[in-house]
């Protein structure tokens, strides 16, 4: 079975959970960790990370970068918009 | 004016999958919103349109029962099934990713006015192909919240074939039957989407 790629909304999902359980370990997110962890490139982090920082859903802190209030709830939001698009067989 | 108890439970009924289906699709806009993926634009419409059609249908229904000329039933169970089909077939379409300029073209082309019973039949096929869907994701990734999904299409296309085969025998409680089923659907659906954890 082929497995597609993923989607902005997966991309999205992977790289806020990684801050969030990376920062309940280390404090704060390190780029290269999510980088790592989500499975991403340096280039496409970077892109989403500036996105997401823009939109106030991550703050940088020193090395790393962690979830702001909105982020938490953003990433709850999004949990179940994945559900939501799982349950309809359109995500993997 | 009459108003038997059967026509109270289908008002009730319809009333309960309208508020459902627009549960649905708000909840699917609100996604977009945030996130513009244009999957979630073709839930929204899809089930905004298949509720607005089921809309039509219930304000027909009361008002007939005031006017009682019952050609104008026929017109909104046309209207309500047509506005199915064109619901479900907007959510296939969305697994295409077709450009959002290019989707209401695409719907308009594929459907035609086919008679009621086809047309009910039309959406127990792209129900059966959305369940495909679903079946291939489960076999992937064995989620057992995906069970509730799954049920939730069987039973949608279920109540379809009911309701068609009830357009044909109007005298027999199948339309009921079919009506029920497919608030059911909606409801399990509705479980299975708001449940935000997993297994």
């Amino acid at each position: 079975m082929v497995r597609g790629y993923r989607s902005r909304v997966r991309i999205l999902y992977d790289i806020l959970k990684q801050v969030d359980i990376l920062e309940n370990i280390d404090g704060v997110a390190r780029p290269t960790k999510i980088m790592y962890k989500a499975n991403l490139s340096y280039e496409r982090l970077k892109t989403y990370i500036d996105e997401l920082e823009r939109r106030g859903l991550i703050s940088r802190e020193g090395e790393g970068y962690r979830l702001t209030e909105n982020g938490a709830r953003f990433l709850i939001e999004l949990e179940r918009i994945i559900n939501m698009l799982r349950a309809f067989g359109f995500e993997p | 004016m009459i108003i038997r108890p059967i026509d109270t439970i289908y008002i009730g009924l319809l009333s309960l999958e309208i508020f459902i289906t627009l549960l649905i699709g708000s909840y699917a806009y609100r996604g977009y919103r945030d996130l513009r993926d244009s999957r979630l634009l073709n839930l929204h419409l899809g089930f905004t349109v298949i509720g607005g059609g089921l809309l039509v249908e219930l304000t027909i229904f009361i008002v007939t029962h005031i006017t009682r000329p019952f050609i104008y039933m026929l017109i909104a169970n046309y209207v309500s099934a047509i506005a199915q089909v064109l619901g479900y077939l907007i959510i296939v379409i969305g697994y295409y990713r077709v450009p959002k300029d290019q989707m209401l073209l695409s719907t308009l082309g594929v459907s035609t006015i086919f008679p009621l019973m086809t047309i009910y039949l039309g959406s127990s096929i792209l129900i059966i192909f959305i369940l495909y869907r679903v079946l291939v994701n489960y076999v992937i990734s064995r989620d057992r919240m995906l069970i509730y999904s799954i049920s939730a299409f069987t039973l949608l296309s279920l109540s379809y074939i009911l309701l068609s085969i009830g357009v044909a025998r109007p005298e027999s409680y199948l339309r009921f039957i079919g009506n029920f089923i497919r608030l059911l659907g909606f409801t399990l659906l509705t479980y299975s989407i708001y449940r935000s954890s997993r297994g």
